[in-house]
């Protein structure tokens, strides 16, 4: 049977609907306007009390970010009931029936929401999907394709003429990649896990230059054809050392993914012994994974597939703090794994991490159709590439000199759509992966110095984009923006530190492109400007007068 | 047959294979040449030997203070579905 549509209704105040915020049932005489065929009310929902909000006046300077007041008094609130009706004809009929209501403010969808995750079996959604959701046609536009990044896949190996195949080209440098024994060719080897997650970092980072690492094609005793030891790991990890300090003047820029780690911990010494790995900083694997993000590579670790719903088989049953050693090391990215509609897949492991707590950091899509190695590009093996794609595609036009690994993983989990508890949880992290809100920031972070009486110039090529900058002010002023006609350009300006588009201490926003702000007595100290395009794009300049 | 990762701190020219093999604690052991003496930390001096066989740790450690860790290798394995 087809659920039901649930649905939240805005009522204006009524004394009765103010009695019922107090009582425990919603009497069905305090709606009477709303009976009608296929809608019910939910008499037991209490209803909800909204304050009026509206715009502030004038917002002071230490008032940072606050646009509206709220006034709580009953008879400037609304009130919020809640209903279902039967189908989509009787939600129409509903709508125009509130039309034209004067008891109803307005009508709001009441989605499900819960910590749910799915074990599907079959792939969801492809990775032209993905590729929708990290808004790659932008990203590429920007130039942030993964040129002149080079992307270590360490795993079983890669093979160059099936990713073509498949229809994707990066570069691939032999010279600087690495086999744990000889015989082994790199980028010809076994179509495998390893060419899976290579074509999953494609997705976001095409034109990045592939480094083959194939760790796990050591062989370890007593595991499949496809495990290794953590030694290879470390000295994979030498190489990948030595190629960013051999020449500390040109640096490359070095993205790592790792869709690999620890089962059960049984594989390890126990907490607490002085060899165990899991737990220990001191590993010499731990070690040489700080050595290597110090050295400036972006290292990104899958959180694995342990969840507690759907947990792979060789977890044996331990889904309790199973993101074991490096996964949940603080110099990595750890990534948990989401379908393309942003459910937690359930064998998406959980933190808290072993090394640090706060584990995973965010999520990337897995589970859809791609390379077509497996039925599905799954486990928090194929999100751990789809993450390193974003960062490569970063990475070509922010060098490690611009933005320093701690300060991109930084970005990436600030700017992470939340989903899951609000805020940070131990099954999505900071939430998903976000490449508005990463590309926002990175246009916030280009600051230019501008001087009292000096006209700059720039260019907003998009709706949202930004352009910031830093005035150095010793009197009262005035900042002035002329900008082309029949667009809306803003300006936001907070002392001591950048605005954005909610925090800052001033701002203009007229309907146009011309903006003016008068700001006096103005205290002696450095002003941060953004100009912000709230709709179309052209030339602007910017001037900051003192009186 | 276990396997063990040893760190050491190694300072100046000591960072070869050949005067680690005649190091007082470790001249002994089993070391997996072909495996080498590898760089973990350049700003600590830190490397990594991996030997075959038991080790005892703790009478290791207190025989040879280049030793700072005598530690698991362990098994590893992709995160496939």
């Amino acid at each position: 049977m087809k659920d039901k549509i649930r649905v939240l209704i805005q009522m204006r105040y009524s004394p009765e609907l103010t009695a019922a915020t107090r009582a425990k049932k919603l009497a069905a005489a305090v709606v009477p306007t709303l009976k009608m065929t296929g809608l019910s009310i939910d008499h037991s929902f209490t209803p909800v009390q909204l304050p009026k909000r509206s715009p502030r006046e004038e917002v002071g300077a230490m008032e940072v970010g606050r646009l509206f007041t709220f006034d709580s008094s009953p008879e400037a609130s609304t009130y919020l009931v809640r209903g279902e009706v039967e189908d989509e004809a009787a939600l129409k009929r509903l709508e125009k029936q509130i039309e034209k209501d004067p008891n109803v403010a307005g009508l709001f969808s009441d989605p499900r929401i819960s910590a749910i995750a799915v074990c599907p079996s079959g792939p969801v959604g492809t990775h032209e999907d993905v590729e929708n959701r990290l808004k790659t046609t932008t990203l590429h536009g920007r130039g942030m394709d993964g040129s002149n990044v080079l992307v270590a896949i360490v795993d079983t190996g890669i093979n160059m003429e099936y990713l073509r195949s498949k229809g994707k080209n990066p570069g691939f440098d032999a010279g600087k990649s690495w086999t744990p024994a000889q015989g082994l060719i790199p980028g010809s080897l076994p179509v495998d896990h390893g060419t899976m997650c290579a074509f999953d970092v494609c997705i976001a980072a095409p034109k990045c230059t592939l480094l083959d690492y194939a760790l796990l094609l050591s062989q370890a005793e007593g595991g499949s054809v496809m495990d290794g030891f953590l030694s290879d790991a470390v000295k994979a990890y030498s190489k990948l050392l030595d190629l960013l300090t051999a020449d500390e003047e040109n640096k490359p820029r070095l993205v790592v993914n790792n869709s690999w780690g620890m089962f059960h911990p049984s594989w390890d010494f126990p907490p607490g012994h002085p060899g165990n790995y899991s737990d220990n900083l001191n590993h010499p694997f731990n070690i040489i994974v700080e050595s290597l993000e110090d050295a400036g590579a972006d290292i990104l670790f899958a959180a694995g597939n342990c969840g507690s719903e759907c947990p792979d088989g060789r977890c044996e049953g331990v889904t309790t703090r199973p993101i074991y050693g490096a996964n949940s090391h603080q110099a990595v990215l750890c990534v948990a794994g989401v379908t393309v509609d942003k459910v937690r897949l359930g064998y998406s492991s959980q933190g808290p991490g072993r090394l640090q707590q706060e584990k995973p950091d965010l999520c990337a899509y897995t589970h859809f159709t791609g390379s077509g190695v497996y039925s599905a590009d799954g486990g928090t093996s194929a999100a751990c590439p789809v993450a390193t794609g974003i960062v490569a595609a970063v990475r070509s036009n922010y060098p490690q000199s611009a933005i320093s690994p701690p300060q991109l993983r930084n970005i990436l989990r600030r700017t992470a759509e939340d989903i899951g508890l609000a805020g940070f949880d131990y099954s999505h992290g900071y939430g998903v992966i976000d490449v508005s809100g990463i590309l926002d920031t990175l246009d916030v972070r280009e600051t230019r110095k501008i001087s009292v009486g000096e006209t700059a110039s720039g260019n907003l090529n998009q709706t949202g984009a930004t352009a910031m900058f830093k005035l150095v002010v010793g009197d009262a002023l005035n900042i002035e923006l002329d900008g082309p006609q029949g667009i809306d350009f803003d300006i936001y300006v907070r002392k001591g530190a950048e605005p954005t588009a909610t925090e800052y201490d001033y701002r203009g926003y007229t309907g146009s492109a011309d903006e003016k702000i008068r700001i006096k007595p103005a205290e002696v100290g450095e002003y941060y400007i953004m100009v912000r395009s709230y709709r179309g794009t052209g030339d602007f300049t910017l001037r900051a007068v003192l009186e | 047959m276990t396997r063990t990762l040893i760190t050491l701190e190694l300072l100046g020219n000591e960072n070869t294979l050949g005067f680690v093999k005649q190091v007082e604690g470790l001249k002994d052991l089993d070391i997996d040449e072909e495996y080498g003496l590898v760089l973990i930390s350049p700003k600590k001096h830190l490397y990594v030997i991996r030997v075959n066989g038991p080790v005892d740790a703790e009478k290791l450690m207190s025989v040879q203070p280049k030793v700072k860790g005598v530690s698991a290798d362990v098994r590893i394995a992709p995160f496939n579905q």
